[in-house]
């Protein structure tokens, strides 16, 4: 469970470093990267989340609440940039962006939202620092992400997970 | 009235006066009855909306996509034999179950059969719903019944010719279905049988999570290994506890977390179809339910059975 922590944090501070590339470099670049750029970002918020996960299910006693605030503020980080992470013409080739992207926008958009808002109460409970409370928390952040996975992301194959 | 009024002391005025009494005081009884029915509805009502979401009625009930209303159908259900268009459930006495009596209701989900004789196609899991027991299914009912209605009337089923045909559903039965409640183990815990029921009947996991054979039935051998091509095209994944192929790997709090949150070890959180079962059903259920699902789920066999798809 350490291990899969540090690999969590790994992943984050990577994810971290691309968010400080200004995403409107990538409207005039080619779709390719924006489409590498968004999945490295989700694997990001997915090291997060599974970091979290594994403290969720009572594993974990290395986390503290402060390691919880932080996760959360990435996640949140991430969250507003989603919106910018989808521009026209990055909706084919090597991307599991389902067309509901672009035909449903609003809706895409107030899913993307929703993980802004998950995750930024998860950093205020955090600051609470009740650990049920938390470990509630974590999970409706991962809902979150289902949220929006289920309409707007393609399957995935199981083993890719 | 005065004394020695004939209206009085007629046989048929003390007949009357002898059923105004009767009357009033079956009045009295069923006036104190009243409430009594009123809380038992009420407790059925509570325990219903329970087996409503542990059966997850609502995704295939409800055309979500297109905003359509709660249980008033219409949803579209690819599957290899043609679009089928779930129907209204609502109480509405024309377009939905609305003239359905607890008969009509029970036996659509023990035998798949519906008011009229007809036989349902198994795109209805009745095939599961067998297994449910006579009090959640009245249960399930009544909490169905205290909904809206909604009259919204049922779209036909898009499907090629000869599985158009309702009547080989029951060749169909013959061959791929048995009828009845579920059995409890006497060698299992408690926990486990209700793990099972949930999982086997109520949650009906192996209608998409099982491969099917060409003619839409289950194969019983391969037990919830997976299919690779489940409902709407999309990949069921082997949940058996296979090491290489399956959640080998998983534990039960690993699955019931999934249960609860969607959230699997790798760090992914599933979308797909799974993402509304999570959100409709098994999210929406206690820990202890779950944590039995996941113990469930892991003492099955473990099958040897790889779900990839070329990409």
């Amino acid at each position: 469970m350490r291990r899969s922590l540090v690999i969590g944090l790994a992943m984050g501070t990577v994810a971290v470093a691309m968010a400080g590339i200004v995403a409107e470099a990538f409207a005039q670049a080619r779709p390719l990267d924006m489409i590498r750029y968004r999945q490295s970002a989700m694997k990001g918020n997915g090291g997060y989340l599974n970091a979290l996960n594994a403290y969720a299910k009572g594993e974990v006693t290395l986390v503290t609440k402060d390691t919880i605030k932080a996760y959360a503020a990435a996640l949140a980080g991430t969250s507003l940039e989603i919106p910018g992470m989808f521009p026209a013409g990055t909706d084919t080739g090597r991307t599991n962006a389902k067309p509901e992207i672009w035909q449903k926008n609003a809706d895409f958009l107030a899913a993307a939202k929703r993980l802004g808002e998950e995750s930024t109460k998860l950093a205020e409970v955090a600051t609470g620092g009740n650990e049920a409370a938390m470990k509630e928390q974590i999970g409706k952040v991962a809902q979150a992400c289902g949220g929006c996975h289920q309409p707007f992301r393609k399957p995935l194959p199981p083993a890719s997970r | 009235m005065k004394d020695g009024d004939p209206m009085t002391s007629t046989p048929a005025n003390v007949v009357l006066k002898c059923l105004a009494s009767v009357f009033a005081i079956a009045g009295a009884m069923l006036l104190a009855a009243a409430p009594a029915a009123a809380q038992a509805n009420a407790d059925a009502i509570k325990r219903g909306e329970y087996i409503f979401r542990a059966a997850d009625c609502s995704p295939c009930h409800t055309d979500t996509k297109n905003k359509g209303a709660l249980l008033a159908g219409g949803r579209a259900l690819p599957t290899p034999f043609g679009t089928f268009y779930s129907p209204n459930i609502t109480a509405d006495p024309v377009n939905g179950i609305g003239k359905w009596t607890d008969a009509d209701f029970t036996r659509a989900l023990r035998q798949g059969v519906s008011p009229d004789g007809s036989h349902y196609f198994p795109v209805f899991p009745y095939t599961s719903f067998t297994l449910m027991t006579d009090q959640d299914i009245k249960d399930l009912k009544a909490y169905i019944f205290s909904l809206p209605t909604v009259p919204l009337a049922n779209k036909p089923h898009n499907i090629g010719f000869p599985f158009n045909l309702r009547f080989l559903q029951i060749g169909w039965k013959m061959l791929f279905f048995t009828e009845g409640v579920y059995k409890p183990a006497p060698a299992k815990s408690a926990e486990w049988n209700r793990g099972a029921y949930l999982t086997e009947a109520l949650g009906h996991c192996a209608e998409c999570h099982t491969p099917r054979n060409l003619l839409g039935g289950m194969d019983r051998s391969r037990w919830m290994a997976g299919s690779i091509d489940g409902p709407e095209g999309e990949m069921a994944p082997n949940i058996t506890p296979h090491e290489a192929t399956g959640i080998g790997e998983w534990d039960d709090i690993d699955l019931a977390y999934m249960l609860k949150t969607g959230a699997v070890p790798g760090g992914d959180v599933v979308g797909s179809l799974m993402a509304e079962v999570i959100r409709e059903s098994t999210g929406k259920l206690t820990d202890a339910d779950r944590t039995a699902m996941a113990k469930y789920i892991l003492s099955l066999p473990a099958i040897d059975h790889k779900i990839e798809k070329p990409r």
